[in-house]
C-alpha cells in the first residue's frame, strides 16, 4: 500500500508512477545528484535499514539545501513507529510493500499511519518541525499563541 | 529552573503513551526484540545482565525538591529501594520490570520528567556546568541554551538514527566544569564585545577505545546562527558518519578521517546553502525560555557580616564542619549566597548511588535552604546551588546525619565509577568493589596530606563510562583469560587544558590495584612542586618515575 502524509491511503500499490520513480539510495552522497534528478517530479529514497537515517538527510538535503519541491517517497527497510518521523522530515509518501507486510500487519501500519495522521497528539510532535498534515510545530505554535 | 507549559507536557504526555503501545506491542509478539531494541532505547531503557535498566533524564543535571521526592518514589515503587546518579547527570534505576515500565514513565510525566532520548544514537541528554547560573566565574549562563538544545533534538526526525550516540556539553564559565572537549560537540558560551552571546563549537571530542580531544570548529557564532549551524553538522555526520563499524561511527572518526578542514567546508557549504526559516524566531525561542527559568528570590541577610562571623566561628568551633566547608562549598555569584556539593562518595559506598530515603532528605533541605533546587555534577555528585551563609552549619548537621557529609569533593576519594561487571551487560571487570576499596583506603591519607589535583576515575571497560582516559590516575577494567585485570593511566585532565591519560604499563589484578595506587599517590606527594596538580607533576617529571615507582615494589 501506499500511505501519504496528508492522512490518505492508497490500499494498493500503484505501478505507475512508482514504476517511473527516480530511486535514490538513502546512501547517496546527496551534493552528487544532478539538477536533472532535481526535475523528476517524485523521487524514491531507499532504506537499507530501519537503524540507517541516512535517508532523512538525503530528503532534508533534497528540500531544504537543494529546494526541492517535487514528491518524496520513501522505500525500503521501515518500522511503522517510524512514520511520524518520515513525515516530519518531509516525506509525502511512505511504500509498503510485500516485504514490509510480511514483518507488520497491514492493521498494524495502517493504526501508526491512524495515530500520526489522525489522532493528535500522538508521539507526532516536535519542537522544531512541523508535523504531519501541516500542523505547527510547537516552536511554531508559541508564537502562534 | 524551567518550567513546562502546556506544549511541553503535551509533548511528553504522548510520547509516554507511545512507548506504552511499543511495551504492550512487545509483550504481544508483534514487535521482536530487534524492532523493539532501538525504540525502547530511544526511551531509556537497556537490557542489562540481570534486568532492566531505566536511565531518566535530569536535563543538564537540573532538577526541583518535586522531581527527586518522585525519583525516590519510583525507586521504592519498582525498584530497590536505591538510584544511580550518573557521569551524564542522569540518573538510572537497575531493576524494573518491563511491564511497569510505562507506568514509571507515566509517574515521570507527572513532575515534567521522562526517559526520552537518553540512548539509542541519537542526541543523547544535554549536560552542563552543575553551578550553571550561580558559579562566580561564569560569563554567560548557559540553561536557555541548554534548554534551546534540548527542545531542537527531542524527537528531531532527521537526527534519530545517527551512525552512533551523541553527546553535547556546554560550558559558559571560566572553569570547565562538564568536560566539553570530551564530547561529540562541546559548547563554549562568552560574551562579545557588545554584551551579546557568542560561542564557540569544539567538535570531535570523546572517549571510548579512541579517545580524542575536540578540535575547534568555529567560533564567535552568534545566537541566531547557533541551531542552523549545528543542524549543519549534524547532516554532515548523519550523510558521511561510518555506519558499518560501530567502533569507527562516533562523529570524531569522522573528522579525524576527513581532516577538520575538510569537515569544516562541508559543514560550511551546508550552513551557507540550506533554508533556514525554520529556524526563524529562534531568538524569540531562546528569551521565552529565559523567561521560563525561575530564579530564587535571593534574600539579601540583613547583616551580611553578621552571617560570616557567625560561620567562620562555627568553623573554629567544629574541625569537621571547617573541612566540609573548605572541600564542598563554593563560591556563589550572589553576595551571602554560597553552593554546597552533596558528595555521593562516602567511605567504602558505591559512587553516585543514593537510596529513596536519601533521596528525599535531599529534596527536603533543598526545599528549606536551596530554592527547592539540586542540581547532578558529572563527578556523580549532588548539589544546592542557592544556600545562604548563615544556613550551611544546618545543612551539614543534617547531612552528617545521613551519611551525606564525606569532605572529599574534588579529593582523591571522590571517584568516578561506572557500573561495571556488576550490572553492565558491556562490562569487562567490576568496578565499583575497586571503588570502594579505594576509596576507604584514600580517605584515610586526605585528612593528612593535601591532595586536591589528583582524580580517580574507574571504567569497567574500554568504553569508558567511568571516564578513566581524563583522570590524573584512569583505572580501566579488562578481561585477560577469564580473570579481571586492572590497566593504570596516568596524566589525564577534562579542563580545558585536556588531555588523555597514558598507560602506566602492565596491568595489575583487583587487590594488587589499591597497593600501585598507593605507590603513585607516595610519587606524587614526593616529587610535587607547591600546590601542582597529579598530572602537572607527571607531565613534569615523566612516567619513568612513576612505574619505577609502582612496577618496583615487591
Amino acid at each position: 500500500m501506499l500511505l501519504h502524509s496528508d492522512g490518505r491511503v492508497e490500499l494498493t500499490l500503484p505501478e505507475v508512477p512508482l514504476a517511473t520513480n527516480t530511486v535514490v539510495c538513502g546512501g547517496t552522497d546527496p551534493q552528487s545528484l544532478t539538477t536533472d534528478v532535481l526535475r523528476q517530479p517524485i523521487i524514491e529514497i531507499q532504506f537499507a535499514s530501519a537503524a540507517d537515517g541516512r535517508g532523512y538527510s538525503v530528503a532534508r538535503h533534497l528540500r531544504v539545501t537543494l529546494r526541492y519541491a517535487g514528491t518524496l517517497t520513501a522505500s525500503g527497510s521501515m518500522l511503522p513507529d517510524q512514520l511520524a518521523y518520515l513525515y516530519k522530515a518531509g516525506f509525502d509518501q511512505v511504500v509498503v510493500d510485500e516485504t514490509l507486510l510480511l514483518k507488520h500487519s497491514a492493521e498494524d501500519w495502517l493504526a501508526a499511519h491512524k495515530r500520526c495522521c489522525h489522532d493528535r497528539p500522538y508521539g507526532t510532535q516536535s519542537y522544531s518541525e512541523a508535523a504531519v498534515s501541516g500542523r505547527a510545530s510547537v516552536w511554531q505554535q508559541r508564537v502562534s499563541g | 529552573m524551567y518550567q513546562y507549559d502546556k506544549l511541553d507536557q503535551a509533548l511528553v504526555d504522548a510520547r509516554t503513551r507511545e512507548f506504552r503501545d511499543q511495551v504492550n506491542r512487545r509483550l504481544a509478539g508483534t514487535l521482536t526484540e530487534e524492532e523493539f531494541k532501538p525504540l525502547r532505547l530511544m526511551n531509556g531503557l537497556y537490557l542489562q545482565l540481570h534486568a532492566y535498566m531505566l536511565r531518566v533524564a535530569i536535563p543538564y543535571g537540573v532538577m526541583s525538591s518535586r522531581q527527586m521526592h518522585q525519583l525516590a518514589f519510583i525507586a521504592d515503587k519498582y525498584d530497590r529501594g536505591y538510584g544511580h546518579f550518573t557521569t551524564r547527570q542522569n540518573i538510572q534505576f537497575n531493576w524494573p520490570q518491563l511491564v511497569e515500565t510505562p507506568d514509571i514513565l507515566d509517574d515521570l510525566a507527572t513532575v515534567q520528567m521522562h526517559a526520552i532520548q537518553t540512548s539509542g544514537n541519537c542526541i543523547r541528554n544535554v549536560t552542563t556546568d552543575p553551578f550553571a547560573g550561580v558559579a562566580a566565574d561564569e560569563s554567560v549562563d548557559p540553561r536557555a541554551v541548554c534548554e534551546l538544545l534540548r527542545q531542537w533534538s527531542t524527537g528531531m526526525p532527521e537526527f534519530s538514527y545517527l551512525p552512533r550516540k551523541f553527546k553535547f556539553a556546554l560550558t559558559g564559565a571560566t572553569a570547565d566544569r562538564a568536560a566539553i572537549k570530551f564530547h561529540d560537540i562541546g559548547l563554549q558560551l562568552k560574551r562579545g564585545a557588545d554584551g551579546q552571546t557568542l560561542t564557540d563549537i569544539w567538535v570531535g571530542g570523546g572517549q571510548g577505545r579512541t579517545p580524542r580531544i575536540a578540535q575547534l570548529l568555529k567560533q564567535n557564532i552568534a545566537v541566531e546562527d547557533l541551531l542552523p549551524y549545528l543542524d549543519a553538522v549534524m547532516r554532515v555526520y548523519n550523510l558521511y558518519g561510518n555506519r558499518d563499524n560501530k567502533y569507527k561511527a562516533r562523529i570524531k572518526i569522522l573528522v579525524a578521517s576527513l581532516g577538520l578542514d575538510v569537515f569544516a567546508a562541508k559543514v560550511e557549504a551546508e550552513f551557507t546553502r540550506a533554508d533556514r526559516s525554520r529556524f526563524d524566531g529562534v531568538t524569540d525561542t531562546l528569551a521565552r525560555i529565559e523567561s521560563r527559568i525561575t530564579v530564587p528570590d535571593y534574600k539579601l541577610s540583613a547583616n551580611a557580616d553578621e552571617a560570616s562571623q557567625s560561620l567562620a566561628s562555627k568553623r573554629a568551633a567544629d574541625p569537621a564542619f571547617d573541612a566540609w566547608v573548605k572541600t564542598n562549598v563554593f563560591e556563589h555569584i550572589q553576595q551571602g549566597y554560597r553552593i554546597a556539593v552533596i558528595s555521593l562518595k562516602p567511605v567504602g559506598g558505591i559512587p553516585g548511588d543514593a537510596s529513596s530515603d536519601q533521596m528525599r532528605l535531599v529534596a527536603r533541605l533543598a526545599e528549606t535552604f536551596s530554592s527547592a533546587e539540586i542540581r547532578v555534577t558529572h563527578r556523580q555528585n549532588l548539589v544546592l546551588p542557592h544556600v545562604a551563609l548563615q544556613h550551611l552549619h544546618e545543612l551539614w548537621m543534617q547531612l552528617c546525619g545521613a551519611g551525606l557529609a564525606e569532605s572529599n569533593v574534588d579529593l582523591p576519594s571522590d571517584i568516578i565509577a561506572c557500573p561495571g561487571l556488576d550490572y553492565c551487560a558491556l562490562a569487562k571487570a567490576r568496578s565499583i568493589p575497586v571503588a570502594q576499596q579505594l576509596s576507604s583506603q584514600l580517605r584515610g591519607r586526605e585528612a593528612n596530606n593535601n591532595l586536591t589535583g589528583l582524580s580517580i576515575n574507574i571504567s569497567g571497560c574500554i568504553n569508558a563510562c567511568g571516564h578513566h582516559h581524563v583522570a590524573s590516575v584512569g583505572i580501566l577494567g579488562l578481561e585477560k583469560k577469564g580473570v579481571e585485570t586492572y590497566q593504570i593511566t596516568l596524566g589525564g585532565r577534562n579542563n580545558l587544558d585536556a588531555s588523555v591519560g597514558e598507560v602506566l604499563g602492565p596491568g595489575f589484578s583487583a587487590d594488587e590495584v589499591p597497593q600501585a595506587v598507593n605507590q603513585l599517590v607516595d610519587t606524587w606527594v614526593q616529587r610535587r612542586e607547591a600546590q601542582e596538580s597529579f598530572s602537572d607533576t607527571y607531565d613534569r617529571v615523566g612516567k619513568q618515575v612513576f612505574a619505577e615507582a609502582v612496577y618496583a615494589a615487591p
